[in-house]
């Protein structure tokens, strides 16, 4: 029942009085930790894995109920193709298990009317998770929620270079003179950049990683060139609501100081009509 | 749940930081402006006067020969065999905080954040750090800032350069300067003399120092203009022919930008312009968390170190502290199994 779903009234409460001040706009996720919650539980790892994405609704629940326009999580990265066989293996199973309950209808996509946008090497992904993907993009595209990128065998590295062989092949083309290839283009040419629609998506504005590592670990350069990164020690599936609050706060705090650089002028990083 | 049930049971972490959460919020919102206000202004400013730095633990990576020759033994751990960085960067941000709080004109900030940066690089190059990039200018600054004051900061860089010349030739320092199109024009004269007096002065001691360290300084710099410029030059070579369209990759994109090999906005002593690794420490002072458009391809397994001092307060305390991070990290690359740190051999 709608009812049942609803948030506390203390979490609904908290967001409206941050909806006073500066929301992000566009919030990324690098959702570390899971296998050490696992670890830490005694549970096998597949079990970390699965309260991972269970901790992923809830997130996108805050966001949304925050009013965030588009979130950006990393689901997997194609260095983690890297790992034993047998745990990728246990990845992709869970993968096209979720893209599937993407597709139910009293999931959180479908009940939001959220975007779904998979990026990524979509080569390197097997077929039956590739098809559960597609199913459930295919079933988001009319929706005009806030929009939701799975970032899934990608790295940040691979989706520039992504955007320039696509420059590349537009200047070969004729429809790009080599001289008008600047950061607008690039901006443009990038698959997590560009919504369904194919407005442009707001530049990252909040970058949060859990499980205490200080690193980046090649997700989202471009865009989250300004953003401000927060860092975590709280594994991913044991995120709690305060946590996100207090990176919130923090946000909110250190926005001043950038509102009067040129970043916000920028008009790559800003949206061209996103939602606005 | 009544108040004394939660005393009874004991403040729980959720709690605490709900009540925290309660008391911080008023200053999370617009008119939270006062206190804000009220606050900064009784914040006590420290006055730590400049440090003067004894040598950092030598590592034995320079050994400075007879003939004039440098054995620069690239072994990525220092004496007791913790991981060392080969590639640090740095956001020196603050200078014009520094001063503003001691009264002084934003230049005096800037005059004593070169010197800083100075310090810190030499420091770090005795660590057995190969590779020191500065943040000096951004692409921002050079669009936002008065030009008065970018003036100022390239002029300051270029002098910096000119009166260290023989410290930086000594060490086997060599001084690579990255920019970007819109602001390579801009770099003075002065600056331009400097790096081929750099250049002549090492030529002149003799030795092969291929292999020395390199001083990176970033001045109208931009990861994202960068990219833009490695992606219309290979757009270039590949409508020219020079390049085909499948050999277009992550390490050709790489090397066409300006850490790559091929330098195309900026300057270098270097004798040939060489690769530079990836970065794998960024330091940036005066607690902003943002990479704020700094080698953005370079970072992406770089770990960040975020201090709160200033950057002319950044002292050797803070600096070992950022290189213990560095040190501590599990850096797993998408695997599972943390990775050995690297050693090379020695190289003449």
């Amino acid at each position: 029942m709608a009812a049942d779903r609803r948030l506390p009234w203390w979490l609904r409460w908290t967001c409206a009085i941050f909806r006073a001040g500066e929301v992000p706009r566009h919030v990324a996720f690098i959702m570390d930790g899971n296998r050490r919650y696992a670890r830490q539980l005694g549970v096998e790892l597949q079990a970390g894995h699965t309260a991972g994405f269970d901790k992923l609704e809830q997130v996108l629940e805050w966001c949304l109920e925050l009013g965030v326009e588009a979130v950006t999580v990393f689901a997997f990265s194609i260095d983690n193709f890297r790992r034993p066989a047998a745990e990728v293996d246990a990845l992709m199973s869970l993968a096209r298990d979720k893209f599937a309950h993407f597709q139910a209808h009293e999931s959180l996509i479908q009940r939001y009317g959220m975007r779904l946008q998979i990026v990524g090497d979509l080569h390197l992904v097997p077929p039956a998770v590739l098809a559960e993907m597609e199913r459930a993009v295919a079933l988001t595209r009319t929706h005009t929620g806030p929009l939701l990128n799975v970032c899934f065998a990608y790295t940040a590295q691979h989706e520039l270079l992504h955007a320039t062989r696509a420059i590349v092949a537009a200047t070969r083309a004729g429809e790009l003179d080599v001289d008008e290839i600047d950061e607008h283009a690039i901006s443009r040419a990038m698959p997590s950049n560009v919504a369904p629609d194919g407005q442009q998506v707001p530049a990252v504005d909040l970058l949060v990683r859990t499980s205490g590592e200080r690193r980046l670990s090649n997700f989202l350069l471009w865009q989250a060139a300004g953003a401000r990164l927060a860092f975590l020690d709280v594994l991913w599936p044991a995120l709690s609501a305060w946590s996100f609050f207090a990176v919130l706060i923090q946000f909110q705090l250190s926005q001043p100081a950038v509102a009067s650089a040129a970043w916000r002028d920028r008009e790559c990083v800003r949206s061209s009509g996103c939602c606005s | 749940m009544g108040v004394r049930g939660i005393v009874a049971q004991g403040l729980v972490v959720q709690e605490v930081s709900l009540l925290l959460a309660l008391l911080l919020v008023p200053f999370a919102s617009p008119l939270g402006a006062p206190c804000r206000a009220i606050c900064a202004s009784t914040r006590q400013v420290p006055h730590w006067p400049l440090r003067s730095w004894p040598g950092v633990r030598r590592s034995r990576s320079v050994v400075l020969a007879g003939d004039g020759h440098v054995n620069v033994a690239r072994r990525h751990a220092g004496a007791d065999g913790t991981p060392i960085p080969r590639h640090v960067a740095i956001i020196p941000d603050g200078n014009g905080r520094w001063a503003s709080a001691r009264g002084l004109p934003r230049s005096a900030g800037h005059a004593a954040g070169a010197t800083a940066a100075l310090r810190a690089s030499l420091a770090l190059f005795e660590a057995g750090v190969e590779v020191v990039s500065l943040f000096a200018l951004s692409t921002e600054n050079t669009s936002g800032r008065s030009t008065g004051e970018v003036e100022h900061i390239l002029q300051l860089v270029a002098q910096l350069l000119t009166s260290q010349a023989s410290t930086l030739v000594d060490r086997a320092v060599r001084v690579r300067i990255v920019s970007s199109p819109s602001c390579a024009p801009l770099l003075p004269r002065k600056l331009h003399a400097a790096i081929a007096d750099l250049r002549a002065r090492a030529e002149r001691r003799g030795g092969a120092q291929a292999d020395g360290y390199v001083l990176c300084i970033a001045l109208g710099y931009g990861g994202m203009a960068d990219l833009a410029q490695a992606a219309r030059e290979i757009a270039r070579k590949v409508a020219t022919g020079a390049l085909s369209a499948d050999s277009v990759d992550e390490e050709m994109l790489g090397a066409h930008l300006a850490t790559g090999g091929e330098l195309a906005y900026g300057l270098s002593s270097e004798p040939h312009v060489r690769a530079l690794p990836p970065v794998d420490l960024l330091i940036r002072t005066s607690g902003e968390q943002r990479l704020s458009n700094f080698l953005l391809w370079q970072s992406a397994y770089a770990e960040l170190h975020f201090a709160q001092p200033l950057w002319p307060d950044f002292g050797r305390a803070d600096l070992d502290a950022a290189l213990r991070q560095f040190a501590r990290a599990d850096r797993r690359f998408g695997r599972v199994q943390p990775t050995s740190p690297e050693t090379t051999e020695c190289r003449v």
